[in-house]
């Protein structure tokens, strides 16, 4: 199972690399990844996917760029190739392609680092789920990557998802360039995780391209999720809007960190960015960051950032209508997060995250 | 509304309004810094030993530190060998009245506008005139004993007022704050000192007039204001710069104290020389502020036009300790032509019920760069904190930028803190609207401008409300068409 790592260096010297690199990174502000290093991780080898989608290809370790971030970095060099799938001309995909990303964790930590490329061609269209999870009680060290080719007049919707118990310690990275009149829509669905780092980057590369971005965090206990993303508007008439919402209970901690750029020259662009956090309990925490960069005049552009707790009138109000204070409670926090959820389209889909996030609520979904 | 398009022409034509040079004779140290110079700036003060220490102890601290490069700025280094740091106009022995102040001085001011004889009585207005490093003249003084309110330059505080300097000074921005806030402590030259005793309101605005005069010299004046319990003051500082050529550095430090029930309401109208349209010149304006709601229910108001500097680098901030303490910051951030702005605040919410309320708006034109970062921290044992954020940019023109770094931090899970920005350009229809019903199009934007500032402007005194709609609209200059 063990691979051979390049340039004789053990695999807890990267880790113990890539988590110096992240000290005093403006980046790395609000996430601390000091424990990453203090255990030891078995290298597994990338789960292959089962299916003719994809094609592995194996690769050297590809260069980064200087500045890159510390774990893609790491993620690269474990790797051993990349997986693509190309999806043809004016090709519909009906089934969602489903990517399960599992480690055996049941007799040691492991690290595993998985890369995937999907290209979109012209007027085609998929749905790419992503689901992380472990398997044993031991860590799971997830170093994945995935890149989005879409080109023009395709459409992508990219759902991934964190729902089941165990220790996992996720590190992604997504990136998505969007050709002319694309469109790109993604939803980071955060219920069950110790730690997530979900990186998005969106690169508009043709006029009419459009990307919205949804998010949603219920988390527990000590649980954390970070989500980063960036929206590069590098060319006119482009359109983005963000919407991330989290629920947070126990001592978990919730990180957001949202940067639309719009390049000189990128005029009629359109971004909007949201951000909204109930904070459940006393020891839950929030940190967001939301970020505007912008160096064109004929744009508009806005954020909006909103931390606080549950509106104690609409508890009240729930109140006076016979329900407990738990189920109130349950009602408005998941009434809260649904609102990301209700835009994923596949029904099936939609319905069985609702389940689970009204299932950690302690709630039933409207919806069924 | 006819006259203002005339003003606007009348600044096109005349470049930068403040940028004459009075031929004051200057006594003048090398350039340079080390030990002796701190000495020196010490000696002359006629400070006591203490002042001298912990002077000291700030130079010791700030060479270890480095420069920061975090904000949204590019600079060249800046050699802090090639700088004075002492400039003081030569003047004959304690000037009694004004007669006794050299006129050239005088003209200066009254270049400047600044009602420093009768007028001053009628418009109510004591100032604190600093000319370079040392206050000049002292109006009102004796007005505001009778209440008992400290007025006067800190250098004459620390003569005679040891115990109060002693016990506040560095006690909100730490000599080892930042790389800034550390030099000007090891040789701030002079600036304002105040005390509101308890329970008193001051009668008047207090206001201090700051002018880099002499060439090369940076100016580091610190300001402590201190309002006991139940007090009240209101602070006026106004900025100009003559015009040159080569860059200028400014790093000032403020600390405000209020104590229980106390208000301090402190203002500033920023018109440093901005350089040129080519971004030739300017100042570096490195400032550090920061006030502390120490007592509960204090309140600590900051209200900014920043218009001039080639650099402007400045968080006014307020750490809301006391129970029920309010923090509030306005700022109206202009930039034109090369200037680069990162402005905003810090709002640390400590207390519980603290409320705290941040409006910006941000305006670039020309080539310039205009950042808003503002950090927001509720405190994990901060119950009921409120904070609303708002921070609008207005883009003029295709080349400016307009920047928002907001930094919201909620460990608690009463608080509720809320953030919104727009960017947006002035909108043709609007434009056009005003066109047809025959506003020209200057005038038109400067009409927008000063109806978009206006939530900021109402906030100052009345008298600066009209000197800063005059600055927006003079540093619009040519950033239209």
């Amino acid at each position: 199972m063990e691979i051979s790592v390049r340039d004789n260096e053990s695999v807890s010297d990267m880790i113990k690399k890539s988590v110096a690199a992240t000290v005093r990174n403006e980046e790395w502000k609000y996430t601390n990844v000091q424990f990453l290093s203090r255990d030891t991780y078995a290298v597994h080898q990338r789960v292959p996917y089962q299916g003719n989608l994809f094609t592995f290809s194996a690769e050297a370790a590809t260069t980064v760029s200087n500045g890159a971030d510390p774990f893609l970095v790491l993620g690269r060099s474990l790797s051993e190739g990349i997986s693509t799938a190309i999806i043809g001309k004016n090709t519909a995909v009906e089934q969602p392609i489903e990517l399960n990303v599992v480690a055996d964790c049941q007799t040691e930590n492991v690290a595993q680092s998985n890369r995937f490329r999907v290209v979109v061609e012209e007027g085609a269209s998929v749905t790419v789920v992503e689901r992380h999870s472990v398997n044993g009680s031991n860590v799971f060290l997830d170093l994945f990557e995935i890149e989005f080719d879409v080109h023009e007049n395709a459409s992508v919707e990219y759902i991934k998802i964190f729902d089941s118990p165990g220790s996992i310690r996720h590190l992604g990275h997504t990136t998505a360039t969007l050709a002319r009149e694309s469109r790109f829509t993604s939803f980071a669905v955060c219920i069950d995780g110790a730690f997530i780092r979900n990186n998005l980057r969106i690169s508009f590369k043709g006029e009419g391209a459009n990307a919205y971005l949804y998010g949603v965090s219920v988390l527990t206990e000590s649980q954390f999720a970070d989500n980063h993303t960036v929206v590069d508007h590098e060319i006119p008439r482009c359109h983005s809007e963000e919407l991330y919402k989290g629920v947070y209970d126990g001592k978990s901690v919730g990180v957001f960190n949202g940067k639309i750029y719009v390049r000189p020259d990128a005029q009629k662009t359109t971004a909007y960015q949201s951000c909204k956090s109930i904070l459940v309990s006393k020891s839950a925490q929030v940190n967001a960051k939301p970020q505007l960069e912008i160096w064109a005049d004929d744009v508009k552009c806005s954020h909006g950032a909103t931390t606080g707790k549950i509106d104690e009138e609409a508890l009240f109000y729930l109140r006076t209508r016979g329900l407990t204070y738990d189920d109130a409670r349950a009602l408005i926090t998941y009434a809260h997060a649904a609102e990301v959820v209700e835009h994923i389209s596949s029904a099936l889909i939609r319905n069985s995250i609702e389940r689970r996030i009204a299932q950690k609520l302690g709630t039933i979904p409207l919806t069924l | 509304m006819a006259s203002e398009p005339t003003i606007l022409n009348e600044v096109v034509a005349s470049d930068y309004k403040y940028g004459f040079e009075s031929n004051i004779e200057q006594e003048l140290l090398p350039k340079g810094l080390h030990e002796d110079v701190i000495r020196f700036i010490s000696q002359k003060k006629n400070e006591p030993e203490w002042m001298l220490e912990w002077r000291l102890a700030a130079y010791t601290q700030w060479l270890k530190m480095r420069e920061p490069h975090w904000a949204n700025v590019k600079f060249p280094l800046i050699d802090y060998q090639d700088i004075i740091y002492w400039a003081a106009p030569k003047q004959r022995e304690g000037p009694a009245s004004l007669d006794d102040v050299d006129p050239e001085l005088l003209a200066t001011f009254a270049k400047l506008g600044i009602p420093l004889e009768e007028q001053k009585l009628l418009s109510g207005v004591a100032v604190d005139a600093v000319l370079d490093s040392v206050s000049v003249k002292t109006t009102f003084q004796h007005a505001l004993k009778e209440k008992g309110v400290i007025f006067c330059p800190i250098s004459e505080a620390i003569q005679k007022y040891p115990d109060l300097v002693r016990k506040y000074i560095g006690s909100v921005v730490p000599t080892n704050d930042n790389f800034f806030a550390a030099l000007n402590s090891a040789v701030f030259s002079d600036g304002s000192f105040v005390y509101v005793p308890k329970g008193v309101r001051c009668p008047m605005e207090l206001s201090t007039y700051f002018r880099i005069n002499a060439r090369n010299s940076g100016q580091f004046e610190r300001t402590l204001i201190i309002a006991d319990e139940g007090a009240y003051v209101s602070y006026l500082e106004g900025c100009t710069a003559p015009q040159r050529d080569e860059n200028q550095l400014h790093a000032a430090v403020v600390e405000l104290v209020a104590h229980e029930r106390a208000e301090i309401k402190y203002s500033t109208v920023q018109n440093w020389y901005p350089g040129d349209k080519e971004g030739r010149g300017g100042i570096f304006n490195f400032v550090t502020k920061r006030g502390i709601c120490e007592g509960a229910k204090s309140k600590i108001s900051w209200t900014q036009v920043e218009t001039g500097s080639a650099i402007t680098w400045k968080y006014p901030s307020v750490i809301l300790k006391g129970d029920n303490s309010i923090g509030e910051f306005y700022s109206v951030a202009m930039t034109n032509h090369h200037q680069q702005a990162d402005t905003g605040t810090k709002m640390t919410h400590i207390g519980n019920n603290t409320r705290s309320r941040i409006v910006s708006k941000g305006i670039s034109a020309g080539v310039s760069q205009n950042s808003y970062r503002g950090l927001v921290r509720i405190n994990p044992r901060a119950e009921n904190c409120r904070n609303h954020s708002q921070c609008d940019s207005l883009l003029i023109g295709n080349k400016c930028g307009a920047h928002t770094f907001p930094y919201l931090e909620v460990a608690n899970s009463t608080a509720t803190v809320e953030h919104e920005a727009t960017t947006s350009k002035i909108g043709e229809d609007i434009l056009f609207y005003c066109n047809q019903r025959g506003i020209d199009t200057e005038a038109a934007v400067a009409l927008i401008v000063n109806g978009y500032a206006r939530e900021v402007l109402n906030q100052l005194p009345m008298e600066f409300a009209v000197e800063a709609q005059k600055l927006l609209a003079i540093s619009l200059e040519g950033s239209v068409g």
